[in-house]
């Protein structure tokens, strides 16, 4: 299981092979400068681990101690551990160019550091910590020649694991960082044990100790390992935006700094001569003053948070005010607008229909009461000014009722389509009874709409259908379920006279039409409407036809995006 | 038959001309008073204590429109339960609901259709003159 180790910093990698980003693109939540700052933090510390190995090595090679154990007459790093934290290293700089090449590298530093393990586990050696070069017998702290410290094959081993884990998904990066962070402590314990002189911290019992390099080279190793990807975990929490990130990363550097250092001052006093039991309470009142001083800058940071929080919330409210103002101004704007509209309509309907109803009247006074002295072709023309004058009332009438569909208020709710289209058909043929239709009516179709409103959509369409029908020998008109793009609706078909499909999309314009009146009367604002009410409700209308072979006209009454009511569960009934 | 007058509320000419027409063709003889405004109207039957067998009152007029007429006469208790039949060219549903709400006790859309309209009042005047049975009070006060 050789997964691909990402580069220090670099974000999850996906399945999909994107090309290298050794600039990671950090989302929102990192503070791109502190993100920046530890991805270089990161990759100095595996450069300088992978130098530091290297170094080591080369003390091997040219046989010099001081190389080996960087302090003379002290610990030498062992050349195993030496090539595992050297592959390590590179495991970490590989990572974004050649991912498989950085896995097999840390796989195999965890092998020799597991190796290494199971030789100290049951005391044999198995032959490995001599390959390259040997060392003699009775090194300092040294256990068996040239065989690393328990310690630096534990961590080694946790620190492949980190390497092989944290580019994975989900549970597997966390264990990875977990395993990162277990290797920082102990790599620190190290450190410390080194500064404090405290030998206990280098090794169990009488094992091998851990050297100085090796300290240093695995406390770098585990800090870049933790930062291996900044959206996860620890790291993410480290890099983050705003107040959160800067008390987590002051808090931290606090953590690490202070007792360590104060560790180590007391240390140095302790060795000056001063009482161990002195030594012990200056340690505790300094770290007191120290945590006591942080606890002040702490409150203050999070006091300022507060205050940009109020005052941002401050703002929030002036702007909510101000927009609710707006939108005050707006509706009244817009209800005055609409009360104009209504006004007009009003006047429309009363006015215009007023002098019509003297047109035709007195037309028709004239045909009965001096009709015999008339001639024909003057009882024709009085003919065509009653005809005129209703056709402008009918006109007047459909108008009004394309204005009233924007005007009223929406109230949906689930509407029997199969029930209203038998009572538009009864209607129709009840006004129409010479007509010989075959007419075809789904059960349980039922759409989510306005009822008053889906009605006029209904008798348009059937409407529309008987009335291009009429020419038709044997006129069939079916009102069938339907889905348009995914949306359920409804859809209306005869056999009738049709339209040149090229014109399917004029249809829908108020006043257009496609046939002359003489052929099929009509204004033209029918399907106008139809368009109206359904994109009032969000959804769509298509009319499919071929000219002469009958016209398709499906609705719907919600967006593809409209959520379907739950099936089984009764759909509320209208508000 | 009632025989008493019909107070016509209308204020345009035409649609006098052709009401009172209508009436004709139907022979309906009952006399008919005409009040071309709402104050008009207002005037004959509180001031000069007409009590029509039938009032058909347009909506939109001059001066004080039908709907404010109608709760004058519904708010005064002489005139309050005159039959009262609104005769408009408007269909609006705020019309009509606001017509029954102050009380009317029809509302007719006058059809563009002369000869529609003929059959209208024919059907007005038979149920409110010979169909229905009057108020009481009402046919006293005469």
């Amino acid at each position: 299981m050789l997964a691909p180790a990402p580069a220090i910093g670099s974000v999850a990698r996906r399945r999909r092979p994107s090309p290298a980003r050794p600039r990671a693109a950090h989302d929102a939540w990192a503070d791109a400068g502190v993100a920046a700052g530890v991805v270089r933090v990161a990759r100095a510390a595996a450069w300088f681990a992978g130098a530091a190995s290297a170094t080591v090595l080369a003390g091997w090679l040219l046989g010099s101690d001081t190389l080996k154990a960087w302090v003379p007459g002290e610990t030498t790093m062992k050349t195993n551990a030496a090539l595992g934290t050297l592959a390590l290293a590179l495991a970490l700089i590989l990572g974004v160019a050649l991912p498989r090449v950085a896995g097999a590298f840390a796989a195999a530093a965890g092998v020799v550091g597991l190796l290494t393990g199971i030789e100290t586990a049951s005391g044999r050696r198995l032959g490995i910590d001599q390959l390259l070069f040997s060392e003699p017998a009775g090194a300092v702290h040294t256990t068996a020649p040239n065989q690393m410290s328990p310690n630096v094959a534990a961590l080694i081993v946790l620190l492949a694991a980190a390497l092989l884990l944290t580019p994975r998904r989900g549970r597997l990066a966390v264990a990875g960082q977990v395993c990162a962070i277990a290797a920082v402590v102990g790599s620190l314990l190290a450190l410390v044990g080194w500064v404090t002189g405290a030998d206990q911290l280098l090794a169990v019992g009488k094992a091998t100790h851990l050297s100085l390099p090796a300290a240093l080279t695995l406390l770098a190793l585990s800090v870049a390992a933790v930062f291996l990807r900044l959206d996860l975990g620890l790291a993410r929490r480290f890099v983050a935006t705003g107040f959160e990130g800067m008390v987590l990363r002051l808090s931290l550097g606090a953590a690490l700094v202070v007792p360590i250092g104060l560790g180590a001052v007391r240390n140095g006093i302790e060795r000056a001569g001063v009482d161990v039991a002195a030594g012990q309470w200056l340690y505790t009142v300094a770290v007191v003053v120290v945590l006591a001083g942080w606890s002040v800058v702490a409150a203050q940071l999070i006091g300022r948070s507060a205050g940009v929080t109020e005052r941002a919330e401050r703002q929030l409210l002036l702007l909510n005010r101000r927009l609710e103002h707006r939108v005050d101004q707006r509706t009244a704007e817009l209800s005055a607008a609409n009360d104009e509209l209504r006004a007009f309509s009003y006047s429309i309907s009363h006015d215009l229909r007023t002098p019509l109803r003297a047109l035709d009247g007195f037309s028709q006074a004239l045909l009965e009461d001096y009709g015999p002295g008339l001639d024909d072709t003057a009882r024709d023309y009085l003919g065509r000014i009653r005809a005129a004058s209703q056709r402008l009332a009918a006109l007047i009438d459909d108008v009004l009722a394309l204005s009233r569909v924007t005007r009223s208020e929406l109230r949906r709710g689930t509407v029997d389509v199969t029930r209203l289209g038998r009572a538009v058909a009864a209607e129709l043929a009840a006004a129409d009874p010479a007509r010989e239709i075959d007419l075809r009516i789904d059960d349980g179709i039922a759409v989510e709409a306005d009822e008053t409103l889906l009605r006029v959509v209904v008798q348009n369409l059937l409407e529309n259908a008987w009335k291009f029908t009429a020419a038709t020998p044997a006129p069939v008109i079916s009102l069938t379920a339907c889905e348009l793009d995914g949306v359920p609706g409804f859809r209306v078909e005869d056999n009738g006279a049709g339209f040149p499909e090229e014109h399917a999309a004029k249809l829908f314009k108020p006043f257009q039409r496609l046939h002359s009146s003489r052929e099929f009367p009509g204004n033209g604002i029918g399907l106008a409407t139809v368009l109206n009410i359904v994109k009032r409700h969000g959804g769509n209308a298509v009319a499919e036809s071929t000219a002469g072979e009958g016209a398709r006209f499906t609705v719907t009454f919600a967006g593809p995006g409209a959520a379907a009511p739950p099936a089984g569960v009764p759909p509320k009934g209208r508000a | 038959m009632n025989n008493g007058p019909i107070l016509l509320v209308e204020d345009n000419p035409d649609d006098v001309a052709l009401t009172l027409r209508a009436l004709s063709r139907n022979n309906i003889g009952n006399e008919v008073v005409v009040a071309e405004d709402g104050e008009e109207a207002l005037r004959q039957l509180l001031g000069e204590g007409l009590r029509p067998a039938l009032i058909l009152l347009d909506l939109k007029l001059p001066r004080l429109d039908g709907l404010e007429v109608l709760a004058r006469l519904r708010a005064d208790p002489a005139t309050h339960l005159l039959p009262t039949v609104i005769l408009t060219s408007s269909r609006e549903e705020d019309d009509v609901a606001s017509g029954y709400e102050r009380g009317a006790n029809s509302y007719i859309r006058k059809p563009i259709d002369f000869a529609e309209f003929v059959d209208v009042v024919r059907q007005v005047g038979l149920y409110w003159l010979l169909l229905n049975e009057p108020v009481p009070s009402v046919a006293g006060a005469r």
